[in-house]
């Protein structure tokens, strides 16, 4: 290679204090309804199951006793119990933040986690909501970056009117990014 | 190409043929078990006879080219600006428009059955899914070679700036800049041995080569035995020397699967050469397929160079200029869509890197992740091997050792390849700029400026929290890279640093 095409390389230094500390973040909590919906959506799992259990103990034909009926039961059952009661603590553990730069979303109870997009990476947003999300009023806000085939950062458990107006802010924010970027590239 | 622009064209007339031997390697490929299982059926069945398997084909054959016809009749595509549009679709029309500021890179493909016709397929390829490349099957080279120049906003002054033209008729040629790199026969030889195109190969392959090794052996060994030659109740009595045997067999098939992939990567990428232009790569390359890609400057967000474990033995590299989504893209045998330069031995591989680059740096030392990450695999993978292994010797009747003394063998070697891939982890980061390395026996390093970071998420374990570890997953547009079991103070500055450059940074159309 011709070295003398070698560009000069700059790195200037940074200043600890200038890098702002993604930890000195006050998370917003989910929606009040948010605990609810998670047992609610658990339960619309343990229904099928539920019916089932009732199905077969009742239906004389199936040769199976009682108590093993009830135990077969009880076996697919305690899992949903125990998922419905660490979608509850998790629920509290959740958290967002809307900051100048970037958006921080925290989850986790055991494996805990906390992610970070900046607000100048984001492409597309949307907003979106089931049917279980809508009667408990809720939303959730789904976050495209460049060359993400899916969403790069959901955020759940939003009420249905802070998810809009996040989209909102954020929409503009990007229109207003796109305007600066073609003024300089006109310049 | 001025009298061709804002007009919906035709393809050639010629490019039927294109679209026809296109259209069979395609089904083929999607159908090879398929295809596979017809040629065994065909091969044990009393039925079936040449002239069944003659109709068959022809009909196949036959049905290719009607569609082939179909859709070279309706293929219609446009020019304009600052775009191009393409109509196209046997059943059902559609219309596709690729702004040219989208298109991330421009691919030329020549294969051998073009070449008479002068015809070049142009591939538009823009960041996101697969379904968003825009493919001209066969059009004139000098329209493609002006398409390309438009998209990449070039004003060509020469007429007839031609790359696909023979040598002799084209003395503007000689304008290109030099080669930033050229991979010979033997670069590309060595490549192929050490690609992943073996597994490739051997899936292709395998299952009809095995059948067809194992009825010659088997027939072999039985002429040896009915000529005197071998005994076969002796070899019997000696499992070792079987293994042995059975080993030098395997061993014989992987040499001579590796031979086939060098033969096969020299015809893919004959003549190799990378050339730096303004404000682009190009690469050109191919015997039956001569093939042309661009990449934007602009697009290029991530330099990655590997090797294999066969490559560290060779000392050979290759590397891979990430563009936006790219790692989701396919890397099938004859659709690698990436920006690859292959072929690259050790003396070299500063040099290529520099090039795409576009700068010397002067990388930090590597940093590696700490010890915890070997020490909780290693005890958590002994635990659940030590059970199995202990309560199969209680479980087995007569207390069977050689089963546990297996698992216990494998969990040694697989505690050697935990400690290999923590050895192997490691990052070098200076503010700026930062390198990940991975890999077990092979290594991959990618390289990119902290600005293209998309996200950024720390996570912690409940045995990571209780050691102050934090892994740290970076998103960048070609994908999503990890450095895991780093301390917290350590992952928090990187994760810190890395947002800073992100939202400092004036690139935003990534």
């Amino acid at each position: 290679m011709n070295q003398s095409q070698v560009a000069e390389f700059s790195n200037p230094s940074v200043a600890p204090e200038d890098v702002p500390d993604y930890r000195q973040t006050t998370f917003e909590t989910p929606a009040s309804t948010f605990r609810r919906y998670t047992q609610v959506s658990t339960l619309v799992f343990a229904v099928p199951v539920v019916l089932a259990a009732c199905v077969a103990w009742l239906v004389p034909f199936i040769p199976l006793e009682v108590w093993k009926l009830l135990v077969i039961a009880g076996g697919l059952l305690m899992p949903l119990i125990l998922i419905s009661a660490y979608r509850w603590v998790d629920a509290g553990y959740r958290g967002w933040a809307l900051r100048q730069h970037d958006i921080v979303a925290r989850s986790g109870v055991l494996w805990r986690s906390i992610t970070v997009l900046p607000v100048a990476r984001i492409q597309h947003v949307e907003t979106t909501h089931g049917p279980l999300e809508r009667l408990h009023g809720l939303a959730r806000l789904k976050l495209y970056t460049a060359g993400g085939m899916t969403a790069d950062l959901v955020v759940i458990g939003l009420a249905r009117d802070t998810a809009d107006r996040l989209r909102e802010y954020l929409v503009e924010q990007i229109r207003k990014r796109d305007s600066d970027v073609h003024q300089t590239e006109d310049e | 190409m001025s009298s061709t622009e804002h007009v919906w064209q035709a393809l050639p007339v010629s490019a039927v043929g294109a679209l026809y031997i296109n259209g069979i390697q395609q089904f083929v490929r999607q159908n090879l078990l398929i295809f596979f299982g017809a040629g065994t059926g065909f091969a044990v069945s009393d039925s079936l006879g040449w002239r069944e398997f003659g109709l068959g084909g022809a009909a196949v054959l036959l049905t290719g080219l009607l569609i082939a016809m179909i859709y070279h009749r309706r293929f219609r595509y446009r020019v304009d600006e600052d775009s191009v549009r393409v109509r196209k679709g046997l059943f059902e029309q559609q219309e596709l428009k690729v702004r040219f500021e989208r298109v991330q890179n421009v691919g030329f493909s020549q294969p051998i059955y073009l070449k008479p016709f002068g015809l070049v397929r142009v591939t538009l390829e823009t960041p996101g899914a697969a379904q968003t490349e825009v493919s001209l099957p066969g059009i004139i080279s000098s329209e493609a070679t002006a398409l390309r120049d438009q998209i990449s906003g070039v004003v060509v002054r020469h007429a007839d700036v031609d790359p696909y033209r023979e040598k002799d008729s084209a003395p503007e040629a000689a304008a290109e800049p030099d080669s930033a790199f050229r991979a010979g026969a033997a670069d590309l030889f060595k490549y192929g041995m050490t690609s992943n195109q073996i597994w490739i190969l051997l899936a292709v392959f395998g299952a009809p080569a095995s059948n067809l090794i194992e009825s010659r052996v088997g027939r072999w060994f039985e002429q040896l035995s009915a000529s005197g030659l071998l005994d076969m109740e002796m070899l019997r009595g000696a499992p070792l020397l079987i293994a042995v045997l059975f080993g030098l067999l395997i061993v014989s098939v992987a040499l001579l699967l590796m031979v086939l992939s060098g033969l096969l990567a020299i015809v893919r990428y004959k003549g190799y050469r990378l050339i730096r232009e303004t404000d682009r790569f190009k690469s050109r390359f191919g015997l039956l397929d001569v093939r042309e890609k661009s990449l934007k400057l602009a697009k290029l967000h991530g330099i990655e160079i590997a090797q294999t474990a066969v490559g560290r033995m060779l000392g050979q590299w290759h590397a891979i200029g990430h563009q936006t989504g790219a790692a989701q893209l396919d890397v099938a045998m004859n659709n690698d869509r990436r920006f690859l330069i292959p072929g690259i031995d050790k003396d070299r591989l500063d040099d290529v890197v520099c090039t795409l680059r576009g700068w010397a740096w002067d990388a930090p030392e590597w940093t590696g992740i700490h010890a915890r990450f070997r020490s909780m695999l290693w005890t958590r993978i002994s635990l659940a091997l030590v059970s199995a292994a202990l309560l199969l010797w209680v479980l087995l009747p007569g207390h069977l050792v050689w089963l546990p003394l297996a698992i216990l063998g494998l969990n040694l070697l697989i505690l050697v390849i935990v400690h290999q891939h923590w050895r192997r982890w490691a990052y070098a980061f200076d503010g700026q700029r930062m390198r990940i390395r991975s890999g077990v026996v092979g290594q991959k390093i990618v390289e990119f400026e902290l600005a293209v970071c998309q996200q950024v998420a720390i996570s912690t374990s409940p045995y990571q929290r209780r050691h102050e570890l934090a892994s740290l997953a970076i998103r960048l547009p070609h994908g999503e890279q990890t450095i895991p079991y780093l301390p917290q103070p350590v992952a928090d500055g990187i994760a810190n640093v890395l947002l800073y450059r992100a939202e400092r940074s004036a690139e935003h159309g990534l």
